[in-house]
């Protein structure tokens, strides 16, 4: 049997529909939520919940499962941001002292101050998620894509430029951690709310 | 019917992180439609009271399996309907047989909630609910949720885990097979 619409097919059905959308609704037993919540069993601390107990936002295993705040959210940029700091300094210092007498390839000679314009790029993003979350969410999220593919990119050009299997398995190393913690900030960035989350919101 | 997704998250997180009593919310406000879902799948007041328990407990076990991004009552509804399929599964014999504690609603007041037109007669309504019984299990869920919910068919696709096409065919199918047994009930 064809049919040219919905409509056209609920019409013919029309004296059915209405009977069931004008049932009146049965009334719920007395005292139903009160013997629910009597029934329910106490939650178990198990090792897998532990995890998933949501201390921080975050779910060890599936992301976020819950709105991230923005203090949490500019939390993360500033911690990721310290890390390529301590990181940049590290490199500049190491580098100085172990290629003294060596030859440094461009690539590698750009590497500290690539870790410490990351540092200050991603610092001032969660600066700028601390003080105006709204408008500074837009540019995180710019600023997130963007540093994955910078991350990307300059662990390309470290395997292709370097030519050493160890400096190559180090930036491809450090650009997966990279890529790692671009899609942590993505996601954190994805389930930020302006809004102040409290159970106290709720039961108001 | 739902409450605002991003207000049942927030319930969920906060019982998760240990407030119990947040889970009444919840509770009170899908305990009727879960309710009326289990008694006209069941046909019966007190297997959709045990239902209606047994789902909230169930769903209350498995709180840290549901994903905050998704709607939570159907997350709650798929869980149900799940529960219900067992359970009749288990009775393995037709539900029509349980009219002694049946009991067909009262119309509460006179008029639908518009206001518009009379409500059904008794004798209607009952002679829909005995034919509804005769229908296959995943028919009648679908008939269910969609006339007597007011769920849309991508909600009732999207509960049931089943394609589009396949909600619409079992609801026109139902239908379809629901008009003739009335016609013949008539007759």
């Amino acid at each position: 049997m064809m049919f040219s619409n919905e409509e056209e097919k609920l019409a013919r059905f029309r004296d059915l529909t209405e009977i069931m959308a004008k049932a009146p609704r049965q009334e719920t037993p007395d005292g139903l939520t009160g013997r629910i919540m009597a029934r329910l069993p106490e939650r178990k601390a198990t090792v897998r919940r532990l995890f998933r107990t949501p201390v921080f936002a975050t779910d060890l295993t599936f992301g976020f499962r819950r709105p991230v705040a923005k203090t949490e959210c500019a939390f993360y940029f500033l911690l990721i941001g310290f890390f390529y700091f301590v990181f940049g300094i590290i490199l500049m210092i190491g580098l100085k002292s172990m290629t003294a007498n060596l030859p440094v390839t461009v690539w590698l000679g750009i590497q500290p101050a690539f870790s410490l314009l990351t540092a200050l790029c991603l610092i001032a993003i969660g600066v700028g998620l601390y003080v105006d979350g709204d408008t500074a969410v837009r540019v995180a999220r710019i600023g997130t894509l963007l540093y994955a593919v910078l991350i990307i990119l300059n662990g390309w050009i470290g395997i292709v430029s370097t030519h050493v299997p160890v400096a190559a398995f180090f930036s491809t190393t450090f650009s997966t951690a990279g890529v790692m913690m671009a899609a942590f900030l993505g996601i954190a960035v994805k389930h930020y709310t302006p809004e102040p989350i409290s159970s106290q919101g709720v039961h108001a | 019917m739902a409450m605002d997704q991003k207000i049942d998250a927030e319930i969920v997180a906060s019982i998760l992180k240990g407030d119990v009593q947040s889970y009444t919310l919840l509770i009170e406000a899908y305990k009727g439609p879960l309710f009326n879902l289990a008694f006209r799948m069941t046909g019966s007041y007190s297997d959709a009271d045990d239902l209606t328990q047994e789902i909230f407990i169930r769903a209350y076990q498995n709180l840290h399996q549901f994903d905050q991004d998704k709607k939570f009552f159907t997350w709650l509804y798929t869980l149900g309907i799940n529960l219900i399929r067992n359970h009749l599964k288990k009775k393995a014999k037709d539900v029509a047989h349980h009219t002694t504690d049946q009991q067909f609603p009262e119309p509460q007041t006179k008029g639908d909630a518009s206001g518009e037109g009379d409500f059904p007669s008794e004798e209607s309504m009952k002679r829909l609910d005995e034919n509804m019984r005769r229908l296959p299990v995943d028919w009648r869920e679908a008939i269910i949720l969609k006339f007597y919910q007011d769920l849309t068919f991508e909600e009732v696709a999207a509960i049931t885990g089943d394609s589009l096409s396949a909600v619409k065919m079992r609801v026109y199918r139902g239908l379809e097979k629901l008009k003739q047994l009335m016609e013949v009930a008539k007759l």
